[in-house]
């Protein structure tokens, strides 16, 4: 027996997990921030984290926004790595190098941001 | 969970250590424990839900029914909460009384919560002096309120009933009682070799993954956390209140944080007692619009109400989140991870306090 018969089950209870108001918040606010709708990130979120982990969302975002600086938190680095577990340290490190990196090329703020937003997308979803 | 290896260790959901029904999936090589995860759902009560567009007269009673163990915070948390939106301030005594009734549903909860854990490690005998002693406990709410549970003591503006001078008497011994016994009782856990051997150096939560994790209560400060809402209320800051913190991290800090505030419960209850003076115990007011994020501290730790009223004083919105959330979740990625021996999955749960119908609201 490789998987456990009821897995499939749970995943309308994770939806109903997300739906609630402290749950959708934070959904929507890192949605806006990778710039994709709330229901692609709930896609990935039931599919990467169990239960218990989306039950405690709201909190583990509060205590990851306290974290980071400036650019990190302009990306949602915080919160992708220390809240929802959906990038490594040195992914996160490595976006906001990048990111940075264009902006002393001279590169606009909105472009950076967006370019950022799509190697940020491809991490979470390799 | 995505299994990694060909032994798969389900705990629960109904289990002679739980109080309540959930299920511990735990993947093994052998004995030892390489991932966990708790899955819920078995007793969801969807509260939050019923609690909208109601009159804050019914959610007040619906509020404490999220738990049956603490349900004098949830009280106190939500009528505070809306006294704030109101701007309603409860008299002097008022304020004195909330603190004695909420300190001594600590008492019991603690007190319950090492119970559960000593009966999980199989030292019945201690388990059940500390039950006996619960009892006591649960006779002074009784005897303040009227009732064991669901107390529905705290009234905005605020409480409902009065201590006469020979309850207050009746109260100051039962406590001296409860001092004396459970120094006894402490003793009997800190010096027990067997205890030691089920308790110290397992389960350990690094300070790290409890901040990441945002623990709470005596979870977190039996890692070193300095984080009790109690700090910031200026009933507890007038009593002269600072936490109680650990450093080992383990089975037996998180025990011994919870024995040590029971002392702690005690002292601030004489304290109340001392700098309580005769006055009224209600003040009224009328509920207003508004909404308000606000926090208090549950014996298992931060509990936080949001919510939004109109101005015919009915809940519009409202979120809840309870202490066991973080601390469930800490507990199944963080402290059940490595532990060295399957026996260890069910102590280190229930070292944590969880309630699961807290979590599942």
């Amino acid at each position: 027996m490789n998987r456990y018969l009821y897995e499939k089950d749970l995943r309308q209870m994770k939806l109903i997990i997300l739906e609630s108001r402290r749950h959708d918040a934070v959904v929507q606010e890192l949605a806006a921030t990778l710039g994709i709708k709330r229901q692609q990130l709930r896609k990935i979120l039931i599919e990467s984290s169990d239960m218990m982990f989306l039950e405690n969302l709201p909190a583990r975002s509060d205590a990851a926004r306290e974290t980071g600086d400036e650019t990190e938190r302009l990306l949602g680095i915080p919160l992708l790595v220390q809240a929802f577990h959906l990038l490594s340290r040195e992914e996160g490190a490595r976006v906001r190098e990048q990111y940075l990196q264009r902006i002393q090329n001279g590169i606009t703020q909105e472009v950076a941001i967006s370019k950022a937003q799509i190697e940020l997308l491809e991490m979470i979803r390799s | 969970m995505k299994k990694t290896v060909d032994i798969s260790l389900p705990v629960g959901p109904m289990h002679p250590c739980f109080k309540e029904p959930c299920r511990i999936k735990c993947e093994t090589r052998g004995e030892y424990v390489l991932s966990a995860e708790v899955e819920l759902g078995y007793v969801k009560k969807g509260i939050e839900r019923i609690m909208r567009g109601r009159p804050w007269q019914e959610v007040m009673f619906l509020a404490e029914r999220v738990c049956g163990i603490c349900s004098v915070i949830h009280n106190f948390v939500f009528i505070e909460a809306v006294e704030n939106i109101s701007g309603i301030v409860p008299t002097e005594r008022a304020a004195f009384l909330r603190v004695i009734v909420n300190e001594l549903d600590r008492m019991q909860s603690h007190l319950l919560a090492n119970y559960s854990y000593c009966y999980t490690i199989e030292h019945e005998t201690l388990a059940m002096y500390l039950l006996n002693l619960r009892e006591t406990v649960m006779d002074q709410l009784e005897l303040i309120t009227g009732a064991r549970v669901t107390c529905a003591y705290i009234v905005p503006g605020g409480v409902r009933s009065d201590l006469s001078t020979d309850d207050a008497e009746k109260l100051k011994s039962a406590l001296d009682h409860i001092d004396a016994e459970l120094s006894r009782f402490v003793k009997i856990f800190e010096t027990g070799p067997l205890i030691a051997l089920r308790s110290k150096e397992i389960g350990i939560l690094t300070r790290e993954a409890a901040i990441e994790s945002h623990a709470v209560g005596p979870t977190a400060r039996a890692s070193g956390i300095d984080n009790d809402q109690r700090s910031t209320h200026p009933t507890y800051r007038a009593l002269g209140f600072s936490p109680i913190i650990r450093q080992e991290g383990d089975n037996y800090a998180r025990i011994m944080v919870r024995f040590e505030e029971v002392f702690q419960s005690t002292g601030l209850i004489r304290s109340a007692l001392a700098a309580m003076k005769e006055g009224p115990i209600r003040g009224g007011g009328v509920i207003k619009a508004g909404s308000i994020s606000y926090r208090g501290e549950a014996p298992r730790g931060e509990l936080l109400y949001e919510l939004k009223t109109d101005d015919y004083g009915r809940i519009l919105e409202i979120a809840i989140q309870t202490p066991s959330i973080p601390n469930i979740q800490v507990c199944s990625h963080a402290m059940l991870i490595d532990a060295q021996s399957a026996a260890d999955i069910t102590s280190i749960f229930i070292s944590s306090d969880p309630c699961i119908a807290c979590t599942e609201r």
